[in-house]
């Protein structure tokens, strides 16, 4: 029998629209930009300052844990357990079964792709917005007055920073309200603040390479290629894409020894330099939400609440809970922190759920929780040790 | 010309029957029921939810009738209105050939490609209807029922009534190219059978499986092919500024399903025979 030719447009359509998939990425690295060495790269991300720029920040984390359903597993009874034996203010970490919360959202951020807009505009403004399923949470500075609105519980809270003339005390001031969006599970790290950090690692024990000239987000950059070459670290590489005309880090992407898919990535998605609608930048709360003034002394006592951080790669280590001396052993790629013991307000009943506990391995001398780019170490004796190492080299540095 | 004019009476004629058909009205009532049900029940509960509970703007439909609308559009998009969407594409071709009309219309001088477009023009009109139909009951059972004012938005910001109307109307918009995608594959089963209730069935069918899979996370490299992928993104429309890359990405999509399935059922319908 021969086939009719009018079956042709149902090859052809399906042929285009594939070519078209497989094309159109392929696009992104037919760049071509003047040769530049590893150092040269470096001088032009560090002499960057973009002060005005809007746009859209996706991060995908990959970290290579079971994907949670907390509200498939975690049952009513089990919700309703919790909330008895928690202390108050901790009803936050109760698993509500549709209801997202600090935990789940803290659980996501290591296996989920997120969506930040971010909108700056000179230095002291600022409007990051993280764009959830039918919903948003949202942080806004303005000069001394910042506000962080969520959208789903319809809370807000204000506050000010004093405006220091001292430089070195208003970037402390910042980076209080950074810690304190972060205890709210308000993660509003870009690509450029992932790259000082990783830059800050390199060291003596890693190499520097270019690599590919490629675009991201319409721009052309160039691809900064850092390797730890020490054996005991997770990570395989990072991968900087540095902005070829102002030297802004537009992704970051962190390869981990124990898979092929980056286990993190962070980059534009868009982007456009220059002024942004000052409108964005004023705040004011809807009626019917529930404001809460920021008083900064609660800052300590907030980050004394905050219970461990799942994305330690990203953070400094004093971001740790003071009470709890967090000791940093070792030295870039290789740096261990240690904690004497859990902090005091993990409910231990957390770590006897079986979902949690499914999440742990037993090994000689304790448990270890095992992502892409972070073990954590928990001893027999109740220590806790944590790095982007090898359990082999967490075990070590622990004897 | 005569094409053109043809063409033109042909998808009139084929509006005409569909919104003169009991049916058509059937559907597009118990569509607004989806707003005014919500809007009563919220209404003489007495219960306050907090906010955050129940589903998203829920909370908010009794400080701002507008909200209606959004929150019946939520409701109504994993269901109900696939499963009317369904009918309609289900019914195009299968409907006419078990009725047996399919050969008279033939038999005019109209190329099969010409029906099969006028068929699918008018199933899209019907999406249309059925959408504005929920955001508009909506409203008016919204403002009957419960104060109006200005929207809150997503991000926090309010904006006035005449731009929350606009935006209410983009909603809607985006919900009917959502649909899109899902018609043409109706209109594609729709040319392989002669029994419309089997079209009508396996077009929700797929409309489940597709969204199931889209909650499977280890196929997560499937979800953005997944028609149903971007449907609950319209929340998208609802931020300030107005986020109009998932809507791109939508239009895109479900343009390629369109294609795609568009084709087949050329393919198959110029090559069947016609029977009944």
């Amino acid at each position: 029998m021969r086939i009719s030719k009018k079956w042709i447009p149902s090859i052809a359509v399906p042929a285009v629209i594939a070519v078209g998939a497989v094309a159109l990425p392929l696009q992104a690295n037919a760049v071509d930009l003047p040769d530049l060495s590893a150092n040269e790269v470096m001088v032009l991300m560090q002499q960057g300052e973009v002060q005005s720029f809007s746009g859209t920040i996706v991060k995908v984390s990959d970290m290579g844990l079971p994907a949670l359903e907390f509200s498939s597993m975690v049952s009513e009874d089990m919700v309703a357990e919790m909330e008895e034996k928690m202390p108050e203010e901790f009803a936050d970490f109760v698993p509500a079964v549709i209801e997202s919360n600090t935990l789940t959202q803290a659980l996501e951020l290591i296996s989920g792709t997120h969506k930040v807009r971010i909108y700056t505009s000179g230095v002291d403004k600022l409007r990051a917005q993280i764009l959830d399923p039918m919903a948003q949470r949202d942080l806004i500075v303005n000069g001394d007055e910042f506000w962080i609105y969520d959208s789903q519980m319809a809370t807000a809270v204000n506050g000010t920073i004093e405006m220091e003339a001292d430089p070195a005390k208003q970037e402390e001031a910042e980076k209080a309200i950074a810690d304190y969006a972060a205890s709210i599970a308000l993660d509003i790290n870009s690509p450029e603040a992932i790259a000082d950090y990783l830059v800050s690692m390199i060291g003596d024990t890693s190499n520097l390479s270019v690599g590919t000239d490629h675009s991201v987000a319409g721009r052309t950059a160039y691809e900064l290629i850092l390797t730890p070459n020490v054996e005991e670290s997770l990570i395989e590489q990072a991968k900087l894409s540095i902005d070829s005309e102002t030297g802004m880090p537009l992704k970051v992407e962190v390869f981990s020894t124990n898979q092929v898919d980056a286990a993190m990535s962070v980059g534009f998605e868009s982007i456009s330099f220059g002024e942004v609608d000052q409108s964005l930048f004023d705040f004011t709360p809807p009626a019917g939400t529930e404001v809460t003034t920021f008083d900064p002394s609660e800052l300590e006592a907030l980050l004394g609440d905050y219970e461990g951080d799942y994305e330690s790669l990203e953070k400094d280590p004093s971001d740790y809970p003071e009470m709890n001396q967090p000791e940093i052993l070792g030295s870039d790629w290789l740096s261990v922190v240690r904690l004497a013991a859990l902090p005091s307000d993990i409910p231990t009943d957390l770590m006897a759920n079986e979902l949690f506990g499914d999440m742990f391995t037993e090994v000689a001398g304790g448990r270890v929780l095992s992502t892409a780019l972070v073990n954590v170490l928990i001893t027999d004796s109740g220590e806790v040790y944590m790095g982007a190492v090898t359990i082999e080299h967490l075990l070590s540095v622990a004897k | 010309m005569f094409a053109k004019s043809l063409s033109m009476s042909l998808m009139l004629s084929e509006l005409r029957v569909m919104f003169t058909r009991r049916r058509t009205w059937a559907m597009l009532a118990a569509i607004a029921l989806i707003p005014i049900l919500l809007a009563l029940a919220v209404a003489l509960t007495a219960e306050e939810l907090a906010p955050g509970e129940g589903p998203p703007f829920l909370s908010q439909v009794t400080q701002n009738g507008l909200f209606t609308g959004f929150t019946a559009t939520l409701l109504a998009l994993p269901l109900f209105l696939p499963l009317t969407i369904a009918v309609v594409a289900g019914d195009t071709i299968a409907g006419e050939a078990s009725l047996g009309t399919l050969r008279y219309l033939l038999i005019a001088p109209v190329g099969r490609l010409r029906l099969l477009v006028v068929k699918y023009i008018g199933t899209v009109v019907f999406a249309l209807a059925a959408t504005f139909t929920l955001m508009i009951a909506g409203i008016i059972i919204g403002s009957i029922l419960f104060p109006i004012g200005p929207v809150t938005l997503l991000s926090g910001d309010q904006i006035s009534l005449a731009e929350s109307v606009w935006r209410m109307a983009v909603v809607a918009f985006y919900t009917t190219v959502s649909m899109t995608g899902i018609l043409a594959i109706g209109l594609f089963i729709s040319t392989l059978t002669t029994v419309p209730v089997g079209a009508m069935a396996a077009t929700v069918v797929l409309t489940g499986v597709s969204q199931i899979l889209d909650n499977l996370p280890q196929l997560s490299w499937l979800h953005e092919w997944l028609f149903t992928h971007y449907w609950l993104d319209f929340a998208d429309i609802l931020r300030q500024p107005i986020e109009l890359g998932s809507f791109a990405s939508n239009a895109l999509l479900q343009l390629g399903y369109v294609a795609v399935f568009g084709a087949l059922a050329y393919s198959r319908f110029s090559t069947k025979d016609i029977l009944s």
